[in-house]
């Protein structure tokens, strides 16, 4: 063990950095939560916040709810993933494909609230196509309203599992079945189905933590339909009670964890796929039209939803009220900038793109770590991060709430270090270095290790080789990692819900007070704001350090 | 002979359990170029690592120079590698790459620029300076590989199968042009490769391994016309295994009752008793096909006769076992026909007899 320090300084150093800071940023919190969720207040143990949600019939239909909405969100995203996955693959090409796959794309980078809002826009009690269009009186509020926009927001996580793999499947494999005498129609179900059968499983899983994890769209659209994120947050804004929180908290975070590291054994990296892993080169054939149009048909229908939507944001952001009084106007921009969304706008900015390259850089360390040293527990490392990505939003900035906002370290509320900036950073860096490390480990294992061996070979030290091979062959996964974050800490919404204070401005609360307000026009032009931020941004580094694409970085 | 690099037990057991190396001990004389020869898994590869300091040996030792480094880091080692896949940095130019062993020693300026262009002019590469390596066909890829091991004027080069990536032809070439750089540089070479032509054209001495230990080494000529047993006559080269019985026996050869004659054989190492069964060698080119009215023949029939460009190979049946030949073929002559009756001609001295395998099997 000394010896292997002694040969490799650097990932001792990093090791015990990444350590340090896990220990701090993320164990602190979490256990902050279960200290709270497991000891009375007078010290004693006791768990009745936990078992009083399990017990009451009002808080376990909220743990129905969560559920029954969490896997009917996760069937739903993947079983139009797939379809879209399918339709750009396998009965589509040029601009039509194109076009499929822009679409696909276009609602991660939405701001949580944005889809919701628009959905009320379109389909709600005054919406334009169900009332102005149908005459038709009906109300997105509940189950299928929040369905709906989960649906539409998940979707393309699982278009883009889909996509990577079915552009990995080796098309010798189909010219095969194709040549023994089966028809395209027998070759999906016969040969590609089955070899996606993990992609199924692993998208299912993700989306279902996603949607549990969802803060913004059950406060919004939920109506009735109580779910446990939402009610971790009630608890806090609208009853003070911390102990309530912790319980649903707790309640939620169980599922979560299990699905998300189920999905990280069960499907996991490598095995995702029994191919080839080179990307195809043959052209392979398109889908009967039996199957082709109805393929087709479906995922248009969804493409023009989806940009009707994003219409809808723009259209209600330049309009007095959308649907009732069509007037175009400015009035909502001038409240906005006026208000105090000029300073949210800057507030959200600048700690966003304080975290996000320490959010890529540590994601890319860890990796390094993971893939490519020997340090004993290594593995550690990449379990522990990945819980930043497996725990919901709201649990974690619940957990750093309950950690920081006392000695021995005050982080958090105005009168904190930097009117407690620290804090949001700490939940931006949480939230999104998984998914950096999540991307460098795929490139890492891409890169052939004999590169770096070399280097040493060569004379390079660790340092010297990290700093001259391995960080710029990961140039574009650490960018793809830091533009990733920069949006998500943009757009999120339940990590720092709970952390917000007057010094501190965060552009989706504000949206989301704008819409409690009845302001329905302000909150559009809040989400057109941050829309064009994220788009300048990507658009911006991506100039700026070369070329990622976005469906990289998402 | 003056051991530069010397190997001594070297041991190493995988984490999953499997044996590696299992004692390898190896001297290299200062300028000499040995090759370790053998198939995949005999621990070749294993060992260059263990030098290189890629892998840590469980046991034993490695000197060079007299001074012990198998505790020091890898880039402490002064061993540069050619990597079987060249191992070329794809975010720098050729020059760049070349230069890379220099820049972390801290030659800069004018002496890295003479130095990284005389490399390049040693392998043939002048002017190719600017290039990305993905510019390059795998045979200047290779050569760039060369260079940036060469420029750094190491105490010892170590090859992994530098020329398997290569296509057949280029390979050949390849493998001359490698000799005859080596032969000047003079550098103290070891090269692992699975291609006995290779080792065979390229090494002072080649060192055949199998299973975790060296089972033989010597210089070309010794590995094949002495083999040490049936594993290392069987990988260098083709060989025909028939068995026969010891008559007579003396320190370095023996004299052996074969395909229904007596002929004297070399014999291997180990216990070669009179009257016992041995395992008798004869290399396909020894075989010679004759008419079957010459004196002092084997009688045979030819099964197949094939016409494969340089030479012919025969398929024959002789004493009850298959033997396999290949001659050259006169141009113009014609190809013995199959079920023919032919008599082969063995000389005494191209027989060589090894103790009986416990387990027979005919090749």
């Amino acid at each position: 063990m000394i010896g292997r320090i002694g040969r490799e300084p650097v990932a001792a150093i990093v090791a015990v950095f990444a350590a340090a800071g896990l220990a701090l940023i993320l164990i602190y919190p979490l256990f902050s939560v279960l200290q709270e969720a497991v000891i009375s207040e007078q010290g004693g143990f006791d768990v009745s916040p936990v078992t009083r949600v399990l017990s009451n019939p009002v808080s376990r239909q909220i743990l129905v709810n969560t559920l029954v909405m969490g896997m009917l969100a996760g069937i739903l995203s993947t079983v139009l993933g797939f379809a879209f996955a399918l339709a750009t693959a396998r009965a589509s090409r040029g601009p039509l494909r194109a076009g499929l796959h822009f679409v696909a794309l276009l609602p991660l980078i939405a701001p949580p609230f944005a889809l919701a809002l628009s959905t009320i826009f379109l389909f709600g009690r005054n919406g334009l196509v169900t009332k102005q269009l149908f005459g038709l009186e009906i109300s997105p509020y509940g189950l299928s309203g929040l369905l709906f926009v989960q649906t539409i927001t998940f979707f393309p996580v699982a278009y883009l599992i889909f996509d990577a793999l079915v552009r990995q499947l080796d098309p010798a494999l189909e010219e095969a079945a194709l040549n023994l005498g089966a028809s395209r129609a027998r070759i999906l179900r016969t040969v590609t189905l089955p070899l996606l059968r993990p992609a199924f499983a692993g998208s299912f899983l993700i989306i279902f933590v996603e949607s549990l994890a969802d803060l913004a769209n059950p406060l919004l659209i939920g109506g009735d339909f109580n779910v446990l994120a939402s009610s971790v947050y009630l608890a806090i804004i609208g009853e003070f009670d911390t102990r309530k929180a912790v319980g649903f908290a707790v309640v939620l975070l169980v599922p979560s964890l299990i699905a998300f590291f189920a999905q990280r054994l069960w499907v996991g990296e490598g095995n995702v796929v029994t191919v080839t892993g080179k990307p195809s080169t043959g052209r392979v054939g398109l889908l009967e039209p039996t199957l082709r149009v109805p393929l087709l048909a479906v995922t248009l229908f969804v493409g023009v939803i989806v940009v009707s939507l994003y219409a809808a944001v723009i259209a209600g952001a330049f309009t007095k009220l959308l649907g009732i009084n069509n007037t175009v106007t400015l009035d909502n921009f001038r409240f906005v900038l006026q208000g105090i969304g000029t300073r949210a706008m800057t507030d959200t900015t600048i700690l966003s793109a304080i975290a996000a390259p320490i959010a890529g850089i540590s994601g890319l360390l860890v990796a390094w770590l993971v893939v490519r040293t020997r340090i004993g527990g290594r593995v550690v490392f990449d379990y522990l991060l990945m819980l930043g990505a497996a725990a919901p939003g709201i649990v974690l900035g619940l957990g750093i709430l309950l950690a920081f906002n006392h000695p021995p370290l005050r982080l958090s509320g105005q009168t904190a270090l930097f009117g407690g900036a620290i804090v949001f950073i700490i939940a931006f860096v949480l939230r999104t270095a998984p998914v950096s490390l999540r991307g460098n480990v795929a490139a890492l294992s891409q890169i052939d290790p004999s590169l770096e061996q070399a280097s040493a070979n060569l004379g390079a030290g660790q340092v010297t080789t990290l700093r001259r091979i391995t960080v710029p062959l990961l140039r574009r996964s650490l960018l793809s990692g830091v533009i990733f974050s920069f949006t998500r800490n943009m757009t999120t919404l339940s990590t720092v819900a709970l952390l917000v204070t007057p010094s501190w401005r965060i552009m989706t609360s504000q949206i989301l007070n704008e819409i409690d307000a009845q302001r329905l026009g302000s909150g559009a032009a809040y989400s057109t704001i941050l829309i064009v931020i994220v788009l300048i941004a990507i658009v911006g580094l991506q100039r700026a350090f070369g070329r990622a694409a976005i469906e990289v970085a998402a | 002979m003056s051991g530069f690099l010397v190997l001594q037990g070297l041991r190493k057991r995988f984490p999953n359990g499997t044996v590696a190396i299992d004692g390898v001990d190896l001297e290299v004389a200062e300028g000499e170029l040995v090759a370790l020869l053998g198939p995949s898994g005999c621990g070749k590869t294993t060992t260059l690592r263990c030098i290189a300091g890629f892998e840590d040996p469980d046991a034993g030792s490695i000197t060079l120079d007299g001074r012990r480094i198998d505790t020091l880091p890898p880039n402490r080692r002064g061993a540069t590698m050619v990597f079987q896949g060249y191992a070329l940095f794809p975010h720098l130019s050729v020059f760049e790459n070349v230069g890379y062993g220099l820049r972390v020693r801290r030659v800069g300026g004018v002496a890295l620029r003479e130095r990284v262009e005389a490399a390049l002019t040693l392998v043939g590469l002048a002017g190719y300076g600017d290039r990305r390596p993905q510019q390059l066909s795998g045979g200047q890829q290779q050569r760039v590989a060369l260079a940036r091991a060469l420029v750094l004027e190491p105490s010892l080069l170590l090859f992994d199968e530098p020329l398997s990536n290569l296509d057949a032809k280029l390979r050949e070439q390849l493998r001359l042009e490698l000799r005859a750089l080596q032969q000047r540089v003079r550098i103290t070479s070891v090269y692992v490769t699975h291609d006995q032509a290779e080792a065979m054209t390229l090494a002072d001495r080649v060192a055949v391994m199998d299973r975790g230990h060296i089972a033989q080494l010597g210089t070309p000529r010794q590995i094949y016309d002495e083999p040490v047993n049936r594993f290392v006559a069987d990988f260098v080269g083709r060989a025909n295994f028939v068995r026969g019985v010891v008559r007579e026996r003396s320190d370095d050869s023996v004299v052996v009752d074969v395909l229904g004659a007596t002929r004297r054989a070399s014999r291997a190492p180990g216990p070669l008793a009179e009257g016992a069964e041995v395992d008798v060698m004869i290399r396909p080119e020894e075989v010679h096909v004759v008419s079957s009215d010459t004196d002092g023949t084997v009688p045979a029939v030819v099964r197949r006769a094939s016409f494969v460009g340089a030479s012919v190979v025969y398929q024959l049946q002789c004493a009850g076992v298959e033997i396999i030949a290949i001659a050259p073929l006169e141009r113009g002559a014609a190809l013995a026909a199959d079920g023919a009756r032919v008599g082969l001609r063995m000389r005494d001295g191209a027989l060589r007899a090894f103790p009986t395998a416990a387990e027979p099997h005919t090749p």
